[in-house]
Parts: C-alpha cells; structure tokens; sequence
C-alpha cells in the first residue's frame, strides 16, 4: 500500500473518526467542569476507538487540543484577550500567545497519554488482533 | 507479545503520573501549572469575566431588588427594604472587588503568611499583636448583647447579616470555576464573608485615621532637647497664620455651638505632662518600637495621611450661585487599585419611602462613608483627635505581672495559631494590659516588647486606643448619616458616632450648614490637671489614666456661622487652643498651607460676593478642588529672592554652577512674574527647584541640632516642622535653629540657610539632569498608582507625571506620589432640593471594577486623572431611571 493510501486510510477510518469526535466532544464536556486532568478520560476514549499506539495518541492530543482550542476562540469573542495576553505576560515573563500555545499543547498531551493509555487497555481486552484488522482497504 | 503490550501500558501509566504531577506541583506561590492553563477555571477568567452581562438573574436568596449599572458601571439598586439593599451591596461589591477584600481581610487580621509564605510572618505578628480581629470579636459580642433591647442595633446587626449573605452568594456562584483570575495564579480560593470581617475592617480603618503616632517621637525629643523645645518645635497654641476647623470659637455661644453645658474643669489650658519623666534608659528600645510601627501596613497608611490627609468644605446659599449650599469633600487616603473606594446609589422603593442615597464606601463592608441624601449632604476629614497613648509599663521581676496603680496584677495572654504556608504553624502568645480607670475603659491593652521583634531595650509599651472599646457608635453613625434629612438628624448621628475623630461637614437643602470635629477625645484627668497626651504615660503610678472622653456638648463645633460663609477643613488644628482652654483634643495637626489656601480662596470669594455680588458655581468649586496653588512658595520663595538679592545684588559670576544658580533664581522670578505663581504646574521649572529647596531648608535648620542631640527622628518629624520654620522665617530670622552648630565663629541667620539650601538644590538636581530646562517639576514628580501596593505591578496603572505638592489643596505629596485624593465630591444641595436627575459631580482614582481587564477597571480615573467629574446620577424612583443608562441589568428574586 502506497504512503498516501495509508494516510487516507487513517484519516477515513471510521474508528478514528468516531474515536476524535467523541474525544472531541468529551473534552469540550468535561472541560467545563474545570477538572483539566479530566482530558486523560476524554483522549482515552480516543484510544479505545483508534487502538493504535501512537496514532491513539496523536488523535487523542489533536482531538483535546482542538477542543481547548474551541475554547480560546470563544474566549476571543467574550473578552478582551489581547489586553489579557499582554497583562499576563507582564506578569509570568511568557507572552500571551505562547501561553496559550502552552495550553493547547499541555491539554493535547493530556489527551495523548490518555489515549495511550486506552489503546493499551483496549489491546489487552479485545486482542491485537482485532486492532491489526481495523484498517480499512479500498 | 501480551508482555510488551503490559510494558507499554505501563510506561504509558507511568506517563500519565508524571504528567499529572508537573501540572499539580505549584511553581512557587502560583498553582500548578495545570490549573492556571485550564481554558475553564484558569487565568483564562480574566478576559472572560471582565465585563458585566447585559442581563444577570440572582434567583432563591431570598432578598429582591433590581439593579441598574450606569456607563461607568456605578450600581443605582432599587430595592424596598435596608435587607435586600444590604445583600446587595454585599454581592455586587464581591462582585467587583472580591480578590482585594480577600487580601485586605487577610493583611489585617495577620493571615498572609498563610498563602504567601513566612517572609510576611512578621507582619502578621504585628496585626495579630494590634488585635483589631480581637477587637472586633469583643465589639461582636457586646452588639449581640445589646440588640434585644435596641431597635436600631438589630436592624444594622440583620443589615450586616444581609451584606455578608451578599458576599456569600458571589462566592457560591462562583466556586470553583469562576473565580476571579487573581486566585487562580495565587492558588487561592474565598472563604465565606462574616460579621467579624466587617468589623475587623471597621477597626482597622478607624485606628488607621484615628490614633496619632507622635508620643514616641515627641518623648525622645523631649529626652534630648527637654520639654520647652518641644513645646517650641510643636505648641499647643496656633500660629498666627493659621486657621481653625472651628472658627472664631468663642463668640460663638450663640447658635447651639458650643453649649457650654459640660461639667466645670479645674484647668484653664495649662495643662500638666505625663508623670513619666526620665527616659534617658529607654530610648533605645522606644526608638525600636517606633521603627516597628513604621514598618508595617498601618502605619504606612498614617505616613501617607500625614503627607496627603484631606479637605472637605461647605458653603451657605449665600455664597452659592443658587441660594442653596454647596458641600465638596476630597479625603486623601492611598491610592490603590483597585480604587480605595466603591460607588454607589440606593433608592427605597418601599411605599411611601423617599429615601434615597448615594455614596462611597469601603469594599468589604456597609457603611456609607461620605455621600448624600435626598436632603442632605456630607463629608469627611481627619480629625487628628488624640485618641491614643503609650504606656510604659513597670513588669515583676519574672515578667508575668504588671503595676497598675501601684497595685500588681497579672498579664493576661492569649495565643493565637498563624498558618504558615510550607512550615508547621507558628503558635503566637500576646500579651495584653488594662488600663481601665473608668468602667467604659475596661478593654484589652496589647504589650509590646521591643526585644521581641529584635530590637534592643527590652522596653514594655501597652498601646491604649479608644477604639479598642467594644463601642458601636461607629457603626451606628454612620447608619443615622445615611438616613440623614436635615441637621437635627446629623446631630444626632455627631452623638451617636464614636471614632475614628473626623471632622464632618454638612449642608442640608433648607440651608443649613455645619462641622463638627467629632470623636472620642480621652481626658486624662486623675490628679486634677487635665493631661496632655503628647508624651509616653506613665502605666504603673495611676496618675496618666483616662478618666472620661470630652462631653459631646463640649467638643468645638460650628453651626450656620454668623460672621462667615463657609467652613472649611483640611486637617488643621481643631480650634484656637488660647481659647478653648477647658480640654486637649490633639496636640499634632497636619501642615496648615492646605487649609490656608482653601480659606484664602473662600474669604475672597465672600470679599467679591460682599463687593461685587458674584457668587460661587460648580464649575469654580471644580477648580478649588483641583487648584495646584502653593501657598508655601507664596511665602518662602519672595523670601528667598530677597535673601539672593541683599547678598548678591548685582548676581553672582556666570560660569559653571553659578551660572545655574543665575538660572534658578531667574526661573523663580519669572514663576513669581507670571500667571502661573506660585501653580505646582508639572510643565515649570520653579516648582521643582522650590520644592527641592524646601526640603533642604528644612533639613539644614535642624538636622545639626538634631544630631548634635544624637537624635534620630526620620521624616515624619520634619513634616511637622514645616509650621515651625515658616514661623520662624517670616517672624525670627536670627532664631538659633538657623545657627549650624558644627561651625565656629559664625552665626548663621536665615539668610545663610535659605542660600545654603539654594547652592545644595543646584548641585542635586544638576545631578539629575546637566541642563536646567530639563529641571520641569513632572520629570521629578509623578504620579504611581499600584495595585494591592506592588502584589502584581503588571495591574499597576502607567505612571505619568503630574503637577501637585503635599501642601496644594489638590494634593500630591513626595516624589513618587502613593497617596492622594480617594474621592472628589461635589454636592448641590440646589439639585436635590429641586429633585434634578444629577445632585452633583464626582470622580474615584480607579473604577468599580477590580478586573485589570475590565473598561471599568480605569474608566473612572480618566476623570480624575485629568481633573474632570463624573455627574452623580440620583433618580429618586426605578421610573426616573434614564433608559440609555441601563448598561447593564442585575434583578434579585
């Protein structure tokens, strides 16, 4: 199979697919709980559907990552954040937008070692074999 | 291949914790780093909190009313009884400052070090030693006592349940996730609001302005340099210059003011000195104490009143543009963000109620402290009653008892728990005196020993303080003053209204005006002589022991004056002591220029309305309150011209700093030619040339004598001099405190020091800028304004230069200025009487809002900054509310 098949299979994998959009939706849901180590439970969720190490991961990173990302964009529309990115930065030394680069990315890494973790735990209940078959031929 | 997989699990385990653990652990005193990122509960708050929705719904309290937040997001509430008004103030106030009444309630009742680690341990030993959270409990219990058995009691003690119900509905609403952004980065979070806060702040304000701090200096002084020194440098009596808060008090025995009804003294004001007289031993450790003070918050607080203080002003409708009085208050307080202060407007909507109020008062607590009614108006400034002393106490040989009276009795001791963040808790034991010579003086006393916060002497001083009286007439003052309608109801509220001792003005809408300098003012009276309270009393013979307070109808006071169409005060000397010689009140006053020049504006106001008719506007009150006019250089510096020109009559030689010297005196004899006399305006050069100069002055006058005495006194003291010197440089050029000791041969006059001064302000300030054109007075003097005193400087506003000084009505004091004018209020009772939508005008140094990120954070002090006002909006019923004013809408049900 060529690099770019299997890329496109990845990303039209259904398991992966559902896998980031409940990952997704989760951690937009428990985010507003305000309980950020949540985020392992939502990338996990991600890492029951996708199964794979480090593609569970990546999917569980992009998927909380984009959901903290949501989140900032609001945020954009509610306040005033670019005084905010300025004023905070004054204080930790750390522009703005690096910290919110920071953010998304400690967020992503939540979501990722959940997923890990998830893929990990799936493999050793459902078999590996079963995740071997999980691709998808076209 | 199952085991790889178990490896794998594991590690990816193991990652995990570790992850969690880096976001967890705080970095310092911030939180974890987890908790400040979070998009949700995190710093991210901020922006997100930092405007008022257009419509908020507080439902199930129990309490009802709807509030309006105007453009500046002032709060108008219209609510139908003082519970719903309270829980109210209680929430928005929370709602707008909660992080900074956090901080303050911690600051005062010794409680940092608990979140900010044991650098500030010392600092609350010292509050926890001052006891005002003691105080305050005994004061808590005492109302509970009292209130069965009295209405008005009760009514504030649900009022005061009401507010922290407020206070505890914002906090409920917003944990965990919607904290304000500050206790996220400090890893904090709210505890509830009690009764115990309210009055803890209470007693803290209240000792802030009320307990004048001179008797340790004045007893080292007197140690060094003897009694008639003192009494020189700082005397009982006025100078000629000056003007009273009470004027013309003794033809005055008309018009209720004063009644003279009080019981017969034996003294006629020679009054006698504390029975503590050789102190020679204890110097070291008096000298410890007095730098303990000085370190800390209080007393911070009180070098800022001494440098900034306050003014407030009344005039009658004679002199008014409309028939009707004019009342304009400026009380000078630190300038802190977020602002000192927080606005406000109520109106009753019960049936048949007109009440209606607006005001300011301290976050974090009820009262209204300056403000007006539908019918009348008030304001504030200190009054430097003395209501406060040290005793030197006389212990047992093992330290557990204290002499009182001659009598031995046992220290009491309390010990109280600090929470130290990182360390085991720091168990604190205090130890407290009484000095309760009459029954209403039966209160704890705290002991402090010099030893114990390091400094030599191992000196026991008890510090009595009338406010340390579980008394609540401060309370209920303030609650009769803002249902004040006329001046038999201020009256009655001046009865009622304990300390601290402030000197109220009032005008009324049927014309009325009024000041009373009301406090308790302590008599030490046991031997016969009414005593001073100028120097450290003696504890253990009994002969310094209080004996009462001033009767009220006794304290000075002026009602409707006859000869005179306004008062006026700025925190100067009470009244003309050679006249009112029955009792002391206070034996150290602010500096007089301030009060000067705001009589010498209104006598010649009253001089033009008498001559030519014209009256005074608002718009010229606006003026008054912002005027930058020094009358000190009014008076120094044609003296110091005329000193340069009998010296130098024809100049001096024009090179190197000589020629700066030519410089200098030109700039001040154009200051002194042109429409900017004497104007501390931040864009002249002869503004910071003067002031440089009379700091100098000063210092050359004393400093040799004081160090000569080996005395060591600080800044404080200086300030007090300044009278002084003027005193003596106008009426006494040859007076010895001009000759410098440490030379022989010569005897200095005033001229020598004033050129003296001269030639040293040159070289300082050639040492800042080479070129005199950059000598403007704004690259010397500027205005710096921090939040929470420097807790995060990023939250300061940008520091400006500005025109100002400490003795100019619009206040300014020091180079870099933290203190001035908290408030500037200006009430036309002329609109109240005719029931306009505005009474007046007003601005605040900051905004409603503690949110650095707020436009309400700063919208306020565009006014202020630039000297203009904001129109006091006073609709008197929800109707009236102007529809376009309704930026945003909370409703309670």
């Amino acid at each position: 199979m060529s690099k770019v098949n299997a890329i496109k299979n990845f990303f039209y994998s259904e398991r992966v697919i559902i896998g980031f959009l409940v990952a997704l939706g989760l951690a937009v849901t428990l985010e507003l709980t305000g309980v950020y180590l949540l985020m392992i439970l939502a990338g996990g969720i991600a890492g029951f559907f996708v199964k794979k190490g480090w593609l569970s991961f990546f999917i569980g990173f992009i998927s909380v990552a984009l959901a903290w990302g949501i989140y900032f964009i609001v945020f954009a529309f509610m306040g005033p954040l670019s005084e905010f990115f300025s004023l905070i930065g004054s204080i930790i030394g750390i522009s703005g937008t690096i910290l919110m680069i920071m953010s998304i990315i400690v967020g992503g890494l939540l979501g990722g070692v959940g997923a890990l973790i998830g893929a990990y735990v799936t493999q050793l209940i459902l078999g590996e074999k079963y995740t071997k078959n999980s691709k998808v031929n076209n | 291949m199952k085991k790889r997989l178990i490896i794998k699990l594991c590690a990816s385990i193991i990652g995990v914790i570790m992850l969690s653990y880096i976001l967890i652990t705080p970095i310092g005193i911030l939180p974890g780093l987890g908790r400040i990122l979070s998009p949700i509960g995190g710093i991210w708050n901020g922006p997100n909190q930092a405007e008022y929705p257009d419509m908020q719904t507080i439902s199930g309290a129990g309490y009802s009313g709807t509030v309006y937040r105007d453009e500046l997001g002032i709060p108008h509430i219209f609510a139908s009884t003082y519970k719903d008004w309270a829980f109210i103030m209680g929430f928005l106030q929370a709602k707008d400052r909660m992080f900074a009444m956090d901080m303050q309630r911690r600051a005062i009742e010794g409680r940092t070090a608990e979140i900010l680690g044991p650098d500030n341990l010392e600092m609350d030993k010292f509050y926890r030693l001052m006891g005002f959270a003691r105080s305050a409990e005994e004061l808590w219990d005492k109302m509970v006592e009292d209130a069965p058995s009295d209405l008005e009691l009760r009514m504030t003690i649900e009022a005061m349940e009401a507010y922290c119900a407020g206070v505890n509905r914002y906090i409920d609403d917003s944990m965990p996730n919607d904290l304000p952004f500050e206790y996220i980065l400090l890893g904090m979070q709210p505890e509830y609001w009690t009764e115990l806060d309210i009055l803890t702040f209470v007693k803290y304000e209240s000792y802030a302005l009320g307990f004048t701090e001179f008797d340790i200096e004045m007893t080292l002084l007197r140690d060094k340099m003897g009694d008639a020194v003192v009494r020189e440098l700082v005397p009982y009596e006025p100078f000629p210059f000056e003007k009273m808060v009470v004027p013309n008090f003794i033809d005055n025995t008309s018009g209720g003011s004063p009644k003279m009804k009080g019981p017969e003294m034996v003294t006629s004001g020679e009054f006698g000195q504390s029975s503590l007289t050789n102190v020679q031993e204890l110097c070291d450790g008096l000298a410890g104490i007095a730098s303990l003070f000085q370190k800390f918050d209080a007393f911070r607080l009180k070098d800022q009143l001494f440098q900034a203080c306050s003014n407030n002003w009344v005039i009658n409708g004679s002199l008014s543009y409309s028939g009707k009085p004019i009342l304009c208050n400026d009380p000078h307080l630190q300038l802190l963000l977020p602002a000192v202060l927080w606005e406000f407007h109520y109106v009753n909507t019960s049936v048949g109620s007109d009440d209606a109020l607006y005001g300011v008062s301290f976050p974090g607590t009820l009262g209204t402290i300056m403000g007006h009614t539908a019918y009348a108006a008030w304001g504030m400034t200190n009054a430097f009653c003395d209501q406060g002393d040290y005793y030197f106490e006389k212990l047992s040989p093992d330290g557990t008892k204290y002499y009182f009276n001659n009598t031995e009795r046992p220290i009491e001791t309390v010990t109280e728990v600090i929470k130290v963040k990182g360390q085991p808790d720091y168990h604190y034991t205090i130890k407290l005196t009484r000095h309760n010579w009459t029954a209403q003086d039966d209160f704890q006393c705290p002991l402090i020993n010099s030893t114990e916060f390091g400094y030599p002497g191992n000196i026991n001083l008890s510090v009595k303080w009338a406010g340390y009286a579980p008394d609540y007439g401060v309370i209920k003052g303030f609650a009769r003053l803002s249902q004040v309608k006329n001046i038999s109801d201020f009256l009655e509220a001046m009865e009622v209204y304990t300390d601290p001792g402030i000197n109220y003005v009032f005008a009324d809408v049927y014309g009325n005006i009024a000041i009373y300098p009301k406090g308790k003012y302590p008599v030490r009276n046991v031997t016969g002589i009414v005593k001073e309270g100028r120097y450290i009393l003696n504890g253990s013979n009994g002969e310094d022991e209080w004996t009462g307070y001033i009767p009220f109808d006794w304290i000075p006071h002026k009602i409707n004056p006859p000869n005179q169409m306004y008062l006026a005060s700025a925190n100067q000397r009470t009244v003309n002591t050679t006249e009112y010689t029955r009792y002391y009140t206070s034996y150290i006053f602010a500096s007089s220029y301030r009060s000067r020049r705001i009589n010498q504006i209104l006598e010649n106001e009253s001089y033009y309305h008498n001559t030519f008719g014209t009256n005074i506007t608002i718009e010229r009150m606006k003026q008054i309150q912002t005027d930058y006019y020094d009358i000190a250089a009014e008076i120094f510096v044609p003296l110091l011209l005329e000193a340069f020109n009998n010296t130098h009559p024809a100049g001096v030689p024009a090179s190197g700093e000589t020629e700066l010297l030519n410089k200098s005196v030109e700039a001040l004899k154009t200051w002194n030619a042109s429409n900017a006399r004497w104007i501390m305006d931040k864009d002249l050069i002869a503004p910071t040339i003067f002031d440089t100069w009379f700091d100098k002055y000063k210092n050359f006058t004393f400093t040799d004598e004081f160090e000569d005495a080996n005395l060591t006194l600080g800044g404080r003291l200086y300030y007090q001099l300044t009278d002084f010197l003027e005193n003596i440089t106008r009426y006494n050029q040859s007076s010895r405190w001009f000759d410098n000791v440490s030379t022989t041969g010569i005897t200095e006059n005033a001229s020598n020091i004033m050129l003296l001064a001269l030639n040293e302000t040159i070289r300082v300030l050639s040492q800042n800028y080479t070129d005199i054109a950059d000598w403007i007075w704004g690259n010397f003097h500027v205005m710096d304004i921090r939040y929470l005193e420097g807790l995060l400087p990023a939250f300061n506003y940008p520091q400006y230069p500005c025109s100002g000084s400490s003795r100019t009505i619009n206040v300014a004091g020091g180079r870099q200025v933290h203190g001035g004018p908290v408030l500037r209020m200006i009430v036309d009772l002329e609109k109240l009487s005719t029931q306009n939508l505005y009474s007046g005008y007003a601005t605040i140094p900051g905004g409603q809002s503690g949110n650095p990120l707020s436009s309400h954070y700063d919208d306020n002090y565009q006014y202020w900054k630039n000297n203009e006002y904001h129109q006091i909006l006073f609709p008197r019923n929800i109707s009236a509310y102007p529809a376009n004013k309704k930026c945003s809408t909370v409703i309670f049900s």
